[in-house]
């Protein structure tokens, strides 16, 4: 009894690993296909359509714009007041300006507006390509010998690519503004002086690390997203619990990035 | 049909499985330039299963699908997709793209695969509307016309391009029967004026008996017959006899077997 359990065990996990495998041998596959449509394609003539670019660049970046700018806000916010309850014991309140500003350009803005855009936009394209898939649309577009990924993937990998940047650059302005709020106002830095010390400590490679994996973090969420959407098996059930896992995928992932591009920074000195 | 005539789309022993259910089991079935062909049987006998792989989105785990004698599942992609654009497709949703209007939906393949002017495209996109009986209705979203006005705004885009094939996946499921009429009088049009070769797949009795020129009944995966209406109407098979007269007695049986049924009930 006691062996057959460990079989099952064996069994299950071998499964599991597999289907990992198989995920993302797909994912990568898909990426292939993406890249296909945007090098190779256009030179036969079948780009992916401006009007589609456009409409999608709006709907993740734009509408976007107002839900980063809050939430690196008030990061900016909590991040001043708690490293300035700690570096006021050392009496070193004035580091506050380029702790924000590091930490914010390098880590936060890139992370938060990934989380961000992962649960708000990720969420949406899963939702859209699965539903087009349970009620036979993609199909159709088969069947009209349009290629699914160029017509719907390649518009929003680009809006992704492309807008994941902008919007973190939006965010480290705004993380920064509220530091800068905090510490003018509440403990006593003078603006001037504020603004100086931050120029003083951020680097530019601070902040081109940080949008780098932004646009990093927006490949991932496309990737993720769509890969589930398209995948989607099993009427409005379906379309929900593939919903869920991508966004659950797309955070771990994006978590997981981070830390591997961090260490490649930080251990390739830059 | 005559006998030495080439057919233009010839399935050729067909067979499918699907986790590890046979669902096509060795189908041929020749089919001829200009006629309607109906495969009916029974939900879930694959009829929708062998009307994907005509279209190449499902392939076959053993057989061969030729469309003017070219293997669908052979040829490189570019030219599947030359013969998919001579092949419009009506889904039984329908399938309209949900976020574009009717015009847009129509215009689609136009758009795609065509360098038309988007004047003579908006000329083109009308003449569709209007022949399903749908003018002035363009800027609608599919989501806010019914079901029979979606079919009809589908089957007009799936003869945007002037396909040589139309392919049915239940046209009139689920229509009233003075639109399912509508729609069967539409299948039969496109077939005389247009010469287009269509292949609906349906359980609708009374649209068989009147858009047919050749009928094919598929039961568990496999061809039982191919005939004329006539043919079929005076068919001595039971097991035809039965279908087109919806006979809950006979060879098709949902009735299971009884023996182990006390056992089934009382054991966990």
């Amino acid at each position: 009894m006691e062996n057959k359990k460990s079989v099952d065990l064996v069994t299950s996990l071998g499964i599991k690993a597999l289907t990992l495998f198989a995920t993302v041998k797909d994912m990568f596959y898909l990426l292939m296909q993406i890249l296909h449509w945007l090098f190779i394609g256009p030179f036969k003539g079948k780009a992916a359509k401006r009007d589609s670019i456009f409409d999608q660049m709006v709907f993740v970046g734009v509408k976007s714009i107002v839900i980063v700018f809050f939430i690196a806000v008030f990061t900016g916010f909590v991040l001043a007041m708690q490293s300035a309850y700690q570096l006021q014991q050392l009496g070193a309140v004035i580091y506050v300006t380029g702790l924000v500003a590091v930490s914010i350009t390098r880590e936060l803005g890139p992370v938060l507006t990934a989380l961000v855009v992962a649960g708000r936009v990720g969420a949406a394209i899963t939702a859209q390509l699965g539903s087009m898939k349970v009620s036979e649309q993609i199909e159709s577009l088969e069947t009209m010998a349009i290629n699914p990924v160029r017509f719907l993937v390649v518009p929003r990998f680009l809006a992704l690519l492309i807008m994941m940047p902008a919007l973190a650059a939006i965010a480290d302005l705004s993380g920064i503004l509220g530091g800068f709020f905090i510490g003018v106002t509440n403990l006593n830095i003078n603006p001037y002086l504020y603004i100086e010390m931050t120029k003083e400590f951020l680097a530019l490679k601070d902040i081109m690390t940080g949008l780098l994996k932004s646009a990093v973090f927006g490949v991932i969420i496309c990737l993720v997203a769509c890969y589930k959407g398209l995948n989607t098996k099993g009427g409005a059930e379906g379309v929900g619990k593939a919903t869920t896992e991508s966004v659950v995928t797309s955070f771990v992932l994006i978590i997981v990035a981070d830390a591997i591009l961090t260490a490649v920074f930080y251990f390739g000195n830059m | 049909m005559e006998e030495n005539e080439k057919p233009v789309i010839e399935i050729r022993n067909l067979v499918k499985n699907f986790a590890g259910r046979r669902i096509l089991n060795n189908v041929n079935l020749k089919i001829y330039k200009g006629e309607v062909m109906v495969i009916m049987g029974g939900s879930g006998c694959g009829k929708s299963t062998l009307l994907r792989h005509i279209i190449g989105i499902l392939h076959p785990d053993e057989g061969q699908v030729l469309i003017e004698g070219q293997d669908i599942n052979a040829v490189p992609r570019q030219e599947l997709d030359m013969i998919r654009r001579r092949i419009g497709m009506l889904f039984q949703s329908g399938g309209l793209i949900d976020y574009m209007n009717i015009k847009d939906n129509i215009a689609l393949p136009l758009r795609e695969h065509t360098a038309l002017d988007e004047n003579v495209i908006d000329i083109i996109v009308n003449l569709k509307l209007s022949m399903v009986n749908m003018r002035g209705m363009g800027s609608l979203l599919p989501s806010e016309i019914s079901g029979g006005m979606n079919k009809r705004a589908a089957l007009a885009r799936a003869i945007a391009l002037d396909p040589a094939y139309v392919f049915y996946d239940e046209p009139t499921a689920g229509l009233d029967p003075v639109v399912a009429g509508v729609i069967d009088q539409l299948i039969l049009d496109f077939s005389k004026k247009l010469s287009v070769t269509s292949v609906v797949v349906t359980h609708d009795m009374q649209s068989v008996f009147r858009i047919a020129s050749r009928i094919a009944m598929l039961h568990m995966g496999e061809i039982v017959t191919v005939g004329t209406p006539e043919e079929i109407k005076s068919s001595k098979d039971p097991l035809v006899h039965q279908f087109i007269n919806g006979k809950p007695d006979g060879p098709i049986t949902f009735l299971q077997k009884g023996d182990n049924y006390l056992k089934e009930l009382t054991e966990k």
